[in-house]
């Protein structure tokens, strides 16, 4: 007799059921049953151990999900952040090394000034190149096309000089109002400003021409002596379409560097901002700033 | 497989003919080991009483890894198992009663059908507890040498050690029984003849 049949005889051991008590049994058993069913709804009412363990499976494998994300995006944030850093660390290095550059590049040269002088003076003044502007469009602030012949368009430029551009969020450029001059009344009702416009200044500056300039609350008044032509810019302080303070505190800075072509002084009081730019010293842009602000 | 996942949920729900269905399919099994294990008829009742009773009372808690059978097959042997223990603890308490290890089989053997079976189920009680255990667990439960150490908390190389033993001992037994019938059956016969 192998192993096998051994097996075979155990498995087909037939033994007769009725010696036992089945009713007995199974009455109790569902007995049992009834009242497990009724201590787990008095227990938890509408929640049953399988659905909470169900639940808190659930639970853990979000939260486990949720922390594995977590760290994930850490992660790529980590990286992210590291780049920015890295993008950062060259920015500041290329805005250290071109600050003297700046300064020494962003020289104005206007030409309606140089224009002015040739015609009245009859000196050719072509040979004389202007300073190199290494600056965008964007850079230039109020600006004026200059194909156009006429002796009477006098226009203003002012160029902003950055100490890097990467700085520089500005506006669109504002265009001044070509060939339309206002008389001074005129101008004083077109400002949402008190204008502050003397018929001359000091030495010998009149007052030729009064532009305002579209698109913001700024007004150019040109002045000149016959030989040499300054504007001034005018514009409110609380003006919402205006240059702001800080811009013309750079340009306040860049005039000190002795500039070739144009000049340009830059100030302000508490209501308005001034600018202005002419061809001439720096010395005598001061007295023309002081004359004005002792008129005010 | 699915219909017992099929009953078990129905079971959880509180469906007494889940319950009724569960007994039905598997009480043969069970009563073969329960009496194989404890060779007495009431004790095996009660062993199986006390296993159906837990199982229903306790069905919303079970973890049941393997399959049904041979869950409710482990638990009758756990249970049987305490029970011997329990008895065992009695009769060394109370010296002066009978404390025969080897518990009457003459009830039990009312319960066994066929001749062959009786030889089988003797046999079988002359096996040491621990080897009629695993036998009886391998053969009547299904269960793999694992799942049965993993039960009796022993390795599973001395389950296959007490199984080889089983196997032997069954084979000596049963042979031995043939050749005394062999010869009862020759006395017999020469009887008859003279």
């Amino acid at each position: 007799m192998n192993s096998r049949e051994i097996k075979r005889l155990a498995k087909e051991l037939r033994i007769d059921r009725a010696a036992i008590d089945h009713a007995r049994i199974l009455t109790d058993a569902e007995a049992a049953l009834e009242k497990s069913r009724t201590s787990e709804t008095a227990q938890i009412p509408g929640l049953s151990w399988n659905r909470f363990r169900r639940l808190a499976w659930t639970g853990g494998l979000a939260a486990a999900l949720l922390i594995i994300s977590s760290w994930l995006g850490c992660f790529v944030l980590s990286r992210e952040v590291a780049g920015l850093r890295h993008e950062l660390e060259l920015a500041r290095r290329d805005a250290a090394l071109p600050r003297y550059d700046d300064s020494a590049t962003i020289n104005l040269y206007l030409r309606e000034h140089q224009g002015v002088v040739a015609r009245t003076v009859s000196l050719d003044l072509s040979p004389r190149q202007p300073a190199q502007m290494r600056v965008s469009r964007h850079d230039i602030l109020y600006y004026e096309f200059f194909d156009d012949p006429y002796e009477s368009m006098r226009p203003g430029i002012i160029v902003r000089g950055p100490s890097s551009p990467r700085e520089i969020i500005s506006p669109e450029a504002p265009i001044i109002s070509n060939g339309h001059t206002l008389t001074l009344s005129e101008a004083k009702e077109a400002a949402d400003f008190e204008l502050v416009a003397l018929p001359r200044l000091h030495p010998c500056y009149m007052l030729d021409q009064i532009r305002r300039i579209e698109g913001r609350d700024a007004m150019q008044l040109l002045y000149t002596d016959g030989i040499h032509s300054v504007s001034l810019f005018e514009q409110s302080l609380d003006g919402e379409l205006g240059l702001s303070p800080q811009d013309f505190r750079e340009y306040a800075i860049y005039c000190n560097k002795g500039q070739a072509g144009g000049t340009i002084l830059a100030w302000r009081d508490e209501v308005l901002s001034y600018v202005l730019i002419g061809n001439i010293e720096m010395s005598q842009l001061m007295d023309l700033a002081q004359s004005i602000s002792a008129l005010k | 497989m699915f219909e017992d996942q099929r009953l078990l949920r129905g079971l959880r729900a509180g469906r007494k003919d889940a319950l009724r269905r569960i007994y039905e399919k598997y009480i043969d099994d069970l009563l073969k080991v329960a009496i194989s294990l404890l060779s007495d008829i009431q004790s095996a009742e009660d062993c199986l009483h006390d296993v159906f009773v837990d199982f229903a009372g306790a069905v919303d808690g079970l973890m049941i890894h393997s399959n049904l059978k041979s869950y409710l097959i482990s638990c009758v042997a756990n249970r049987a198992r305490d029970r011997l223990r329990k008895e065992t603890r009695q009769s060394k308490c109370q010296p002066q009663q009978s404390c025969s290890p080897q518990i009457s089989t003459s009830p039990a053997k009312q319960l066994i059908d066929a001749e062959e079976s009786v030889r089988v189920f003797e046999a079988l009680s002359e096996l040491p507890y621990n080897q009629r255990e695993v036998f009886l667990l391998h053969v009547q439960g299904q269960m793999r040498f694992r799942e049965i150490a993993g039960l009796l908390g022993v390795s599973i190389n001395s389950v296959q050690s007490r199984y080889r033993y089983a196997i032997e001992k069954l084979r000596a037994i049963l042979k031995e029984e043939n050749q005394n019938e062999f010869k009862r059956d020759k006395t017999i016969s020469k009887g008859i003849t003279d």
